[in-house]
């Protein structure tokens, strides 16, 4: 039996090992191949390249800001359409899980051509606005923002929540900020987070509605240079990281999370 | 008139019929249990008098204002949950001051408020506790405490003890009666647990298919039950299919056993009937005993012995019916072993006759394959 037990875990060794260098691998070749901008010793030259080239900084704000946006228009869109359905509609849900599943199925293309097509004329020529290229990330979020609130009202017992709420004299205002928002809040970081990161690196969009955006400039540096891709590969996956821990940090001290004691009768 | 009253109160969804013209009236300051089986419509209708279900047809009165249609934040309510509904993002203190801070109470008044209630529940120590930190009968107890906080016109309970295990719900009961006697709250209790609804309730209201079968006291309801359902619902019964021998002198025939009864059976001469009579009125016939001629004996076996902790459960059979009959422990006495011959006797003021076309709750027929 104990045989069996060694083995056992040794083999699950073996696979987190393998499973870890497939990840790390690629990732440390990227990175020391970042390092390798200066003939003969590695340094940081490709990572100063690309800070002091001001067009990253240029599309890095303009794609920050067009996330913000993005972030805004979205929570505000789709967490009362969430509540709701779970509360008041939920036979529509399955419907709505197929829609948000449809950004994956049609390709980017494909909205920014009918983007331009249904709003290129008055009156409503809005393809010159940005508007219209947050309406499309919108679209794009979609899926992120939807499931991520839709894990979050469904691990709490929001019809019950809502209705102890309403008892105790609670219109839908207090509702929503004093008891559904606050409760939800690892499931809003979640997808805050993945909306901005969807949208700083997205490329089909903005380039088919001509915008300087993040997503040109990386594809544009990738197409022209050597190792300064690799830097940014690598600043990107720092960003990416370094949202996942913020959403870690900021959900460890949110009361209500199951990691404390358990009571006595 | 009553304190909460409903006038023909029914409840459908779609085709189906949850509640079916219901009529209620609550005192003030009384405590009533909706005591029934799964989808007997008792949690609808409560959920209707705290105002999360609107009435299809018929009217809701509290206080004497008709709130059919009024929505739940202005009833002035408070409302107990099966499972707890307790804020997660909010202390044991906060969860408690909820209500008063949305009424705009001033905060020293909430902060004395809220002290008040954490006395009344007597858990003082945990006032800056999250939900997630307390056992369930804590949280229920918070849960009590905040429904009541805010003072509300009558409390509504929804089966708030089905989530805890035995003994809390044995003390926690006691602790929701002691408070609502305290401050005399008007009450209504929903539970499937007849133990429960007998222990803490002033009336209890049997529910079947969306209707009242029968509300009375715990002792009525108990002794006197209307009708085989309720009879069956509430506590163990035996519950034997008859036929009226003797109308004049309430005498029943079961198979070849002929029984006395105290039951006015005018106008049922031949006709089949329910007799029912509790385990506990039957009593082992002692030599010494004399029969009167208002005692009831049968002579069978013993069938199968449960030992219950304070009592003692016996199956017997009768030719071919089969009695329940429970006995009080006694340590010092043998128990018989199945297939000891037996004689019980019971009065005939034990046996109650009811209709015979009714279906009854917990089927508790003397028939051999149930019991």
């Amino acid at each position: 039996m104990s045989n069996g037990k060694t083995g056992r875990k040794a083999l699950s060794w073996v696979w987190l090992v393998l499973g870890l260098a497939y990840f790390f691998i690629p990732l440390i070749s990227t990175f020391l191949f970042s390092l390798k901008g200066k003939k003969g010793v590695l340094s940081f030259v490709a990572y100063q390249h690309v800070f002091a080239d001001p067009n990253f900084l240029k599309t890095f704000t303009f794609s920050l800001q067009m996330s913000i946006y993005t972030i805004l228009v979205g929570l505000i869109l789709i967490v009362p359409t969430a509540i709701w359905i779970n509360l008041k509609l939920p036979k529509v849900k399955p419907l709505i899980e197929l829609f948000s599943l449809m950004p994956f199925v049609i390709p980017p293309v494909v909205l920014a051509f009918g983007l331009i097509k249904s709003y290129a004329r008055p009156p409503l020529a809005l393809v010159s606005s940005p508007a219209l290229l947050v309406a499309g990330y919108v679209v794009i979020s979609f899926p992120y923002i939807y499931r991520s609130i839709d894990t979050g009202l469904t691990s709490i017992d929001l019809k019950v929540l809502t209705e102890a709420a309403q008892s105790l004299g609670a219109g839908w205002g207090s509702i929503l900020f004093r008891v559904i928002l606050p409760n939800l809040r690892t499931a809003l970081l979640s997808a805050i987070f993945l909306t901005f990161a969807t949208v700083i690196g997205e490329l089909t969009l903005a380039v088919l509605l001509a915008w300087p955006a993040f997503g040109p400039y990386m594809a544009h540096v990738g197409r022209d240079l050597a190792y300064e891709p690799a830097a940014l590969a690598i600043l990107s996956f720092m960003m990416t990281w370094g949202s996942i821990s913020i959403i870690q940090i900021l959900s460890r001290g949110i009361p209500g999370s199951r990691s404390n004691v358990g009571g006595l009768h | 008139m009553g304190f909460i009253e409903l006038h023909g109160v029914s409840k459908s969804f779609g085709k189906n019929t949850v509640v079916r013209n219901l009529f209620l009236s609550v005192e003030k300051g009384e405590f009533v249990s909706f005591l029934g089986g799964s989808g007997c419509g008792k949690t609808t209708t409560l959920r209707m008098i705290a105002g999360f279900e609107i009435p299809s047809s018929g009217k809701i009165l509290v206080d004497g204002k008709d709130v059919s249609n009024v929505p739940p934040a202005k009833r002035n309510l408070g409302m107990v949950f099966q499972n707890y509904a307790l804020f997660p993002n909010m202390t044991v203190r906060k969860n408690i001051g909820f209500g008063l801070k949305i009424a705009g109470v001033s905060a020293h008044e909430i902060e004395k408020r809220v002290d008040e209630m954490l006395a009344l529940i007597h858990m003082e120590e945990f006032a800056n506790r999250y939900p997630h930190q307390l056992s369930g009968g804590q949280q229920q107890r918070v849960a009590l405490a905040r429904a009541i906080a805010v003072r509300p016109k009558a409390l509504l309970l929804d089966e708030p003890l089905s989530a805890l295990d035995a003994k809390i719900r044995v003390r926690l009961r006691d602790d929701i009666r002691a408070i609502q006697q305290k401050l005399g709250i008007t009450t209504i209790y929903v539970t499937h647990d007849q133990e429960e609804a007998m222990s803490i309730s002033d009336r209890i209201a049997v529910m079947r298919n969306g209707k009242i079968e029968q509300i009375g006291t715990p002792f009525e309801i108990y002794n006197r039950p209307a009708t085989s359902y309720v009879a069956s619902f509430i506590g163990t019964l035996n519950l034997l299919e008859a036929t009226v021998v003797d109308a004049n002198n309430g005498i029943v025939s079961i198979g070849s056993m002929k029984l006395k009864t105290a039951s006015s059976l005018d106008r049922m001469q031949d006709k089949p009937v329910k007799l029912t009579v509790r385990p506990e009125a039957l009593s082992f016939a002692n030599p010494a005993d004399p029969v009167t001629a208002d005692t009831n004996v049968l002579s069978g076996t013993i069938e199968t012995i449960k030992f219950l902790g304070s009592t003692v459960r016996y199956v017997m059979k009768f030719g071919d019916t089969f009695m329940y009959m429970d006995r009080f422990n006694n340590p010092q006495l043998e128990l018989p072993k199945k297939g000891d011959p037996v004689s019980v006797i019971f009065s005939k003021e034990a046996c109650r006759i009811l209709p015979a076309d009714e279906e009854s709750a917990n089927s508790l027929k003397g028939t051999e394959e149930e019991l």
